[in-house]
């Protein structure tokens, strides 16, 4: 949809299939993202975006009020807009936006540092799953779905790989049934689809099954052990 | 003050919440709570800024908040579709949840937030040992000597000044998204709990042995120092819950 940035962000010169609103916040973020404004930047008042894009105020407002939940931009006293330094400010769910627009550079940034975090997450999971199990808090159909779920992911290439890992990973966080986990494995997925090339570091590499193994068996070392080969592949 | 004149308990803070914000938080109790479940459909936007008695714009406002949040999405001329947030739900959903409208917290909410922290901070701290430049390490240098040189009797704070220059020195920019959630949901909270949280944090020799971890690039001391910096307090809650 975004056309290539030049160093003069052009604005809605095409209404795409997307709403205005949509399209119009879809070019301010690319040229924040890719750095045709900088951090500290005013962008444009609404009134000059709307005679620049045609769009109305309203529709200018609402791509705004965007890009502001994005944590992409900042008001100032007097009622204009800032870019902010989204690296220093934004939280987490800023990413699938910023992976979006990101030049191969910052894609790249954004997917090691993130094959990273999986990486730790997992290594947590993997030690507390293991530790219920050896108290016994874990239902047994739980631990069998898991391993399913494992083997097929294991054993599955292309596209359905990625599915299939996609399930896997869900029904590992189901099981662990803890929300901050639960909500950033979501965003990493997110993150994932909206990269233009999907990633081969969002991939873990094949050896859930060992790592279910681990956790079946009460032992939180072998489990780690496990989930540091899984991604070792990767990192 | 007269013994009849309120005390502090008498009243509880009244959050000041703008309309767009009070539609928000119902549409997301009844979301949060499947009242309007996954895969169905939210009223239109006149009708829900009509049952609400507020403008469209405010209902416009509330739904964007639900889909930044991940609760929702919204559909080209077919109207707004209510999301699993167990799925889609991204970490603006904590951010709204985590902290009620007095500054209280909820607990388990709370517990995960501070789990996720140590991971987070260790790991930061074991990079920051590998890759930290030069000026990285004048800071982190600066501001233990700010911390030294506080009086003994200073209030605890969770020192978030030294975390993200520590966060920022690792290179891993996933994790100072991570940190600045964690702090956008410490800002909400009270100074009290935030210094309940924050018990243990003044181990300045903790802190000391970690810069110097950092500054000789010794990544197993780095992460084993910021463990017993953020550790105990998830080990107390854990223990209580």
């Amino acid at each position: 949809m975004s056309e290539p940035s030049t160093s003069e962000p052009r604005l809605l010169h095409r209404v795409a299939r997307t709403s205005v609103p949509d399209a119009l916040y879809a070019q301010l973020r690319d040229a924040i993202v890719t750095g045709a404004y900088q951090p500290g930047d005013a962008l444009p008042t609404e009134r000059e975006l709307s005679a620049s894009s045609g769009a109305n105020r309203l529709a200018v407002r609402e791509a705004m009020q965007r890009l502001r939940q994005t944590g992409l931009v900042e008001i100032v006293h007097g009622g204009g807009s800032r870019v902010t330094d989204w690296r220093a400010t934004a939280d987490l769910s800023v990413l699938p936006d910023v992976v979006a627009a990101a030049d191969a550079a910052v894609q790249q940034e954004l997917t090691t540092s993130l094959a990273r975090f999986r990486l730790v997450m997992a290594v947590e999971l993997g030690v507390r799953l293991a530790r219920r199990v050896a108290a016994g808090t874990i239902p047994a159909a739980d631990l069998a779905q898991l391993q399913q779920l494992a083997a097929t992911a294991d054993a599955a290439t292309g596209a359905a790989a990625v599915q299939l890992g996609d399930q896997f990973w869900d029904a590992v966080y189901d099981v662990l049934d803890d929300i901050s986990y639960r909500l950033v494995n979501n965003t990493i997925r997110l993150t994932r689809q909206s990269a233009s090339t999907p990633p081969a570091r969002f991939e873990s590499g094949a050896g859930r099954a060992a790592m279910v193994a681990a956790i079946v068996a009460g032992d939180p070392a072998a489990a780690t052990d496990a989930v540091l080969r899984m991604f070792d592949a990767v990192l | 003050m007269s013994s009849d004149a309120p005390t502090r308990r008498d009243v509880t803070p009244v959050a000041r919440v703008s309309v767009a914000d009070a539609v928000h938080d119902q549409l997301r109790q009844a979301i949060l709570s499947g009242a309007e479940p996954a895969g169905s459909r939210l009223p239109s936007e006149r009708a829900l800024a009509a049952s609400a008695g507020v403008n469209r714009q405010a209902v416009r406002e509330a739904v964007q908040r639900l889909r930044q949040a991940g609760l929702v999405e919204v559909q080209q001329g077919d109207g707004v579709r209510v999301l699993d947030w167990r799925r889609t739900g991204t970490i603006g959903l904590l951010l709204d949840s985590a902290v009620r409208p007095d500054g209280s917290l909820d607990p388990e909410l709370i517990l995960s937030l501070l789990q996720l922290r140590v991971v987070v901070l260790v790991d930061a701290a074991r990079l920051a040992a590998r890759h930290a430049p030069p000026e990285a390490i004048a800071e982190l240098r600066d501001l233990l000597r700010e911390m030294r040189a506080e009086p003994p009797d200073a209030p605890v704070t969770p020192r978030f000044a030294y975390w993200e220059a520590l966060v920022r020195a690792s290179g891993n920019v996933a994790y100072r998204l991570a940190f600045n959630t964690q702090f956008a949901i410490a800002s909400k909270v009270s100074t009290e709990t935030l210094q309940f949280l924050a018990a243990g944090a003044r181990l300045d020799e903790h802190y000391a042995a970690l810069t110097e971890a950092v500054a000789h690039g010794d990544d197993r001391t780095a992460a084993t120092e910021a463990h017993a910096i953020v550790g105990p307090i998830v080990e107390l809650l854990e223990g209580a819950s």
